[in-house]
């Protein structure tokens, strides 16, 4: 296969993926490109458990970067069903263009969305920690997810179970929500001119 | 040190989160995560806690919104108007005044008509002895223009930059098919005087259903139906342009429609499989069209409906009609797609702005009212949530136009300084990692204590604005002499944004106490609605300032909201006007009321805001000195 790349966890556990698995996460990509003679990337900052959930995304992702980003951009040379025939298939806009058209294609990056939406239906801790990592390492799709995942948690949802979800304070005071409650008083009221 | 680069941005994360033990959502990802939810959520998302609040705005400001829904039902017996927020996601009714309804017997006929003015009417009202075009976009007053001279039944009404453009239709006489008549629906003079010009085209004068859509020059139209013949008509020429058929990229397609935003002609094709009456709708497509030539560019799908929404929209209850032809309402980004006959749910798109393609689509439920009425009687219409719908869409908005004050402010800071156009630029400039920050601590300190003094807090909204503000602080220190412009420019803002608040006090003061009004005689006029000066008394004459001023800066072309929109040529010339009829207040306050300022212990507050008003025009020359006469000696000892 390609290129290999070693990735060292906070604790010191060690994994081992391709370079198209890897170079996902800008941060890796800069890194490996400076002279690391031993090919050994420490990354402090991600534990070995959220490092092994970013490296699942990122393998299924590899075939297709900046899905959610570059919406249904896979490169015309990676269609699972033409190979590589479509000529000057380089740009993002043509790529996006055969994707729109290529049945095959189209299918398989809405596979890929399933795929993701299902990725995050995880509990809020993993998605924080999902979060910060996609900071930390610069992955553009995995931020996109996590975020979809934060954003599922509050969807459909009230102040206070919001409050109790993500462990936060109500630091209003009560005249500042009696106001806020004012603002908002034209839901109960849809007549009111 | 790209590991210590890392580590700087961790601490600098970590430190400026707050609260909870998730540090890591907080500021910019906390604005992506909240701008995801729907608009009813984020209404419980601005309640959780005030960093949360603080992002829901923010988010609501800085992303695009999108446009309203228009939605008008004219019957015998009564009209509504229901405006759709996608913000919130709700239908709200309008009230409309009852000389406003247009219902009854020998009602003119109400229809929505192209326009391409961004908060200009959505909705006419014709029929044979009167025309009439709305004078807000929904259509809650009428302004009453003289008819066309030719009678038509279900013309192709448009408005084309300020002329009014009404093209074919069904006449009963012969010879007038396809005529085409022009008039400047907002000349000056009351009247309308309508042009005939050059008629349509052969293709359209059989009166088949068309499609509409308007630019600043020119009207579009193309049929809605195969062979979708298409023309446009050039409002300077008065003439027709070419006719072609266009060629849709899908040799489906059945039904088209076109609309013009963002400087694009947009052309949304509904194709599907199945021949004659079997032909079923299964995708909905949208192209760019080319202006001149009415060449489709195929190569690009500008949008495109997932399948599940279109076989929502072909859906018929049963009748077998499927999708009999497509809505169209397009707006900046956005667009809303409906069946028009079956008028069941509304689908909007929003396409990605930032360097993606794709789209994203949401299902509106219609308002319930619609489904009783039968459909010939809607009427939609598709405008961006202009100052002009505020007072529909009330209080939520509130909160935003105090934040789009403060915005508003700091891009006319920037601008004073730095010249509109390069000050869009440095006020969102940010500095790659690894240089200072803030160049000088103290400078900026002193901004930002001057802007809170001046222009009121800045609250946790405003602290979003923190970066421009050091922007502004790193570019001035670096380019010129800092402290003088600084001043002066938050000063314009204090002048120009609180005034309203203050002249609210102002007000209440002179017309509680004002008795010398027999004496002294003041004269209004603004030049819209009283052209000829009227006497008024000083009570009034503040509130008629003040309602003007409030004019002046809610309206987007002299103060545009938008970051990056230029301010217009005459700029100068509305500012000078603003102070001019400011400083006779001041004038009136200072000779008659000054006992009463004393007696409430004002007096310093008075001569501070005073000065700086003073100071400030002197700066930039905006009064002339036969104004400012009356006051000279106070300006000469208050003014150092």
């Amino acid at each position: 296969m390609g290129k290999t790349i070693k990735l060292i966890s906070g604790d010191g556990e060690m994994f081992e993926v391709e370079e198209a698995v890897a170079f996902q996460s800008n941060i890796i990509k800069s890194l490996a490109d400076e002279d690391n003679a031993d090919d050994c990337i420490p990354l402090p900052r991600v534990d070995s458990q959220i490092l092994s959930k970013v490296l699942e995304f990122c393998r299924k992702h590899a075939n297709s970067p900046s899905v959610h980003t570059k919406f249904a951009a896979i490169p015309s040379e990676l269609c699972p069903k033409h190979d590589g025939s479509a000529a000057g298939a380089s740009s993002s806009e043509s790529s996006s263009a055969h994707s729109e058209t290529c049945r095959a294609c189209y299918d398989a990056v809405m596979k890929l969305v399933q795929w993701d939406l299902e990725f995050v239906k995880v509990d809020l801790d993993l998605i924080h920690h999902l979060l910060k990592a996609a900071n930390y390492l610069d992955i553009e799709d995995l931020m996109f997810m996590a975020v979809e995942g934060a954003a599922n948690a509050i969807r459909g949802n009230n102040p206070e179970e919001i409050r109790k979800l993500f462990d936060l304070e109500n630091d209003f005071t009560p005249e500042e929500e009696k106001e806020i409650l004012k603002e908002y008083s034209w839901l109960d009221d849809p007549f009111e001119p | 040190m790209e590991m210590a680069r890392n580590c700087d941005r961790e601490t600098e994360e970590a430190e400026a989160g707050g609260g909870g033990r998730n540090s890591s959502i907080h500021g910019d990802v906390l604005e992506e995560v909240v701008s995801r939810v729907s608009a009813l959520d984020l209404l419980h998302v601005s309640r959780v806690s005030r960093g949360w609040r603080t992002a829901a705005i923010s988010s609501l400001l800085c992303r695009r919104r999108p446009p309203c829904l228009l939605l008008r039902l004219q019957s015998r017996r009564r009209a509504s108007a229901h405006v759709y927020d996608p913000i919130s996601g709700a239908w709200r009714d309008v009230p409309i005044p009852p000389e406003a309804s247009l219902h009854g017997l020998d009602a003119p006929r109400v229809a929505a008509l192209a326009s391409s003015l961004s908060g200009g009417p959505r909705f006419y009202a014709l029929s044979s002895s009167k025309l009439a075009l709305a004078a807000d976009p929904l259509g809650t007053a009428w302004r009453d223009l003289e008819p066309p001279r030719c009678w038509r039944t279900d013309p192709t009404v448009a408005l084309v930059g300020t002329r009014l453009v009404v093209a074919g239709g069904g006449c009963a006489l012969e010879g007038n098919a396809g005529s085409v008549e022009m008039c400047d629906a907002y000349g000056g003079g009351g009247g309308c005087w309508w042009e005939p010009c050059e008629a349509m085209p052969e293709a359209f004068r059989l009166s088949p259903a068309i499609s509409a859509a308007a630019s600043e020059r020119r009207l579009y139209v193309v049929e809605r139906q195969p062979p979708f013949g298409a023309s446009w008509f050039d409002t300077e020429t008065r003439r027709w342009g070419p006719t072609r058929s266009l060629s849709v990229p899908d040799p489906t397609a059945r039904h088209v429609a076109i609309g013009f935003s963002n400087g694009r002609l947009l052309l949304a094709a509904a194709g599907g499989s199945g021949m004659g009456w079997g032909w079923a709708a299964e995708s909905v497509r949208v192209w760019m069209v080319e202006e001149e030539t009415l060449e489709v560019a195929s190569e690009e799908v500008v949008a495109e409906m997932p399948r599940e929404m279109v076989a929502a929209l072909a859906e018929d209850g049963g009748g077998g009609w499927g999708l009999p032809s497509i809505g169209f309402l397009c707006e900046s980004d956005f667009a809303y797609f409906y069946n028009p006959v079956y008028l069941k749910e509304f689908f909007l798109c929003e396409q990605q702005a930032a360097g993606g393609s794709g789209c994203r689509w949401q299902r509106v439920e219609p308002p319930a009212c619609v489904e009783q009425r039968p459909i010939d009687k809607v009427a939609l219409g598709c405008c961006q949530n202009g100052s002009r719908l505020y007072k529909y869409l009330k209080k939520e908005d509130k909160v935003i136009r105090v934040l789009s004050l403060v915005l508003n402010r700091i891009e006319l800071i920037g601008n004073l300084i730095f010249g509109s156009d390069v000050a869009p630029l440095v006020l969102k400039t940010v500095r790659p990692s690894g240089q200072a920050l803030v160049d000088d601590w103290v400078c900026l300190k002193t901004v930002v204590q001057a802007f809170e003094l001046h222009c009121g807090s800045l609250t946790q909204y405003g602290m979003k604005y923190m970066r421009a503000f050091v922007n502004i602080c790193n570019e001035v220190s670096r380019r010129m002499g800092w402290k003088k412009l600084v001043v002066m420019s938050v000063e314009a803002t204090t002048q120009l944004s609180g005034v309203p608040l203050s002249m609210a006090t102002v007000h209440d003061l002179v017309s509680q106490n004002c008795t010398s009004s027999a004496m002294y005689e003041y004269r209004w006029a603004d030049g819209v609605q009283i052209k000829k000066p009227i006497e008024v008394s000083a009570p009034k004459y503040v509130e008629y300032l003040m309602e003007w001023i409030e004019v002046q800066l809610d309206d987007e072309s002299i103060f545009p909201q938008k970051l990056g929109t230029p301010f217009p040529a005459n700029f100068k010339d509305v500012v000078k006007t603003i102070f001019k009829r400011l400083f006779r207040v001041y004038a009136h306050i200072y000779h008659s009321h000054f006992q009463k300022i004393v007696s409430l212990k004002e007096e310093a507050h008075l001569n501070t805001c005073f000065k700086h008003f003073i100071l400030f025009t002197y700066e930039f020359g905006l009064i002339d000195k036969k104004e400012i006469a009356p006051l000279q000696e106070l300006i000469e000892s208050i003014v150092l």
